[in-house]
């Protein structure tokens, strides 16, 4: 067994022992990739100069000689962000030190490559992209979720051990749950922001794309800038809320779900008890408008005009549509989230955490991403930020693990939500969940990395 | 907070629809040009989310006590904290 199929803290380990070569696994890493990655497409482009100068000059770190994957969405010092697009639609990118980049840098990872994405980050399916779309690992003529689609399919096809993301609508948890993986999405704020291009957002967040809790929180903690510290979960307070985010899902999904939030609970000797929250019904559309209206900023119509045909027919009417949308209704948006957040405020006094499916149904095809749920057939990027945007609206944290698979063999991800500041609280419960059954679910790999 | 069902509003006799009167007007004032194609994509979009939209934009949200300098870091606190 190659230590890459190891999680990312066991190859960390590995390499602080002296058990492995750092160089070697870097090595190994870029062969992995070469093999593996005409099957997903998650990985843009790999820089083997620049990674083995990472390597000689990485300091003794956590993360010391592990080689890890960026999403494209963050400058490096020899590389300028593309967001998975042909063009940009605001300010012309540039190369430089990011956050995340400083970050992995200064704790002794390898940047082994930069990761596909969905075109401008506006999808949750990852098909679209100026790369072309990556691919689920679990069945590659399926989408792998996005906007983080390659960080998702890199770790999940074990190219990596772990991949930096970006959430701004669930674009962590998406391809968490599609592709097996535990992906967590940080309070807002807690986790290293500079750089991005929207630097005025209050949505975004960089974070974690790996295995399991525990690589998350090596990685997470990375990207805080602080240790995760891990904590004993027990009497664990469990909010299910009433309708939609639950009964309005795939039933495999609902199902998977409801069974592991029950083992989530025995596990900890904890409660469930149903909650609910204002502001429900308007969440789904006031996340997309808050999160998609930070961008505008930097638009302008002659930038929109100027856009080709390399760029996707969606994103050009989807650009167009953006400039149009009524004041009023990111005003009140605006308003919603004050409600959400005051409400989520008193119901965080009675749970510890709030769970329901992280999408509602399993990836769908590439060339067709629509889902089936009870209320009719949709396309995916319209029900997803039904089940994640709120967290990117409240800056609450969140994070997806998996805990089944569908009859089809897809993964499905359950997700947590927590109070401000929690996210160590996320962790230890998915740990919980993790050793509730058997870590059947986290240590299950696709066929192609079998 | 359902899927919701999408608007119906198709173009009757080939005359172009509301939704794509709108736009189309729209992005005239912007000076930006769109074509069938994109007005297509619009048209599909705008019959997710209108609905939603719609219900949001009449929705009553008096008496919210407001949030200045709302820190998305950190739970909400009273106007008196700030």
């Amino acid at each position: 067994v190659s230590l890459l199929d190891r999680p990312l803290r066991e190859q960390a380990g590995a390499v602080a022992a002296g058990d492995a070569d750092p160089a070697e696994l870097l090595d190994a890493a870029l062969e992995r990739i070469e093999e593996r990655n005409p099957a997903v497409n998650a990985i843009v482009d790999t820089f083997p100069e620049e990674s083995r100068r990472m390597l000689a000059e990485a300091p003794r770190g956590p993360l010391y000689g592990v080689p890890v994957a960026i999403k494209d969405e963050w400058p490096l010092p020899w590389r300028a962000e593309s967001l998975g697009a042909a063009q940009p639609v605001g300010p012309p990118p540039k190369a430089g030190e990011s956050g995340p980049y400083r970050a992995l840098r200064d704790t002794g990872a390898v940047i082994v490559g930069v990761a596909n994405m969905h075109e401008y980050g506006a999808g949750s399916t990852g098909h679209i992209s100026a790369f072309g779309p990556a691919r689920n690992p679990w069945d590659t003529e399926r989408c792998p979720g996005g906007s983080s689609s390659g960080p998702g399919a890199a770790v999940a096809a074990r190219m990596v051990g772990g991949a930096v993301g970006a959430d701004g609508v669930g674009s962590i948890r998406y391809p968490a749950a599609y592709c097996g993986l535990t992906g967590l999405k940080p309070t807002f704020g807690r986790s290293t922001m500079q750089g991005h291009h929207v630097q005025q957002t209050t949505t975004i967040v960089s974070g974690p794309l790996c295995r399991d809790a525990a690589d998350c929180r090596l990685l997470g903690g990375v990207l805080y800038g602080e240790v995760l510290a891990s904590g004993d979960p027990q009497g664990l307070r469990i909010g299910l809320v009433p309708g939609d985010l639950w009964d309005d899902c795939d039933p495999e999904v609902t199902d998977a779900c409801r069974h592991a939030v029950e083992a989530l609970r025995e596990a900890t000797a904890g409660a469930v008890k149903e909650v609910d929250f204002d502001g429900r019904e308007h969440v789904l559309i006031s996340s997309i408008l808050v999160g998609q209206t930070e961008e505008l900023a930097d638009m302008t119509p002659a930038r929109v005009a100027s856009l080709g045909e390399d760029v996707s027919l969606v994103a050009r009417a989807l650009l167009r549509y953006r400039m149009l949308i009524p004041a009023v209704a990111i005003s009140k948006a605006l308003r919603v989230r004050t409600v959400v957040r005051r409400s989520l405020a008193e119901l965080f006094e009675h749970v510890d955490v709030l769970a329901w499916p992280t999408v509602a149904a399993p990836a769908p095809p590439l060339d067709n991403p629509t889902v089936e749920v009870p209320s009719g057939h949709y396309p995916a990027d319209y029900v997803n930020p039904r089940q994640a945007g709120i967290a990117n609206l409240t800056g609450v944290p969140a994070i997806s693990a998996p805990v089944g698979r569908t009859s089809e063999g897809l993964p499905i991800g359950l997700q947590l939500l927590a109070p401000w500041g929690s996210d160590e609280l996320l962790l230890d419960a998915a740990e919980a969940l993790e050793g509730a059954n058997g870590r059947e679910w986290v240590d299950a790999a696709p066929p192609l990395a079998a | 907070m359902t899927a919701g069902e999408p608007a119906q509003e198709p173009a009757e006799d080939g005359q172009p629809s509301a939704t794509q009167r709108s736009v189309r007007a729209g992005l005239e004032l912007l000076e930006l040009e769109v074509d069938e194609p994109e007005l297509a994509v619009i048209e599909v979009v705008d019959s997710l989310y209108r609905p939603l939209t719609e219900a949001l934009i009449v929705a009553e949200l008096d008496g919210v006590e407001p949030e200045p300098g709302a820190d998305m870091s950190d739970g909400p606190r009273a106007v008196e904290e700030r």
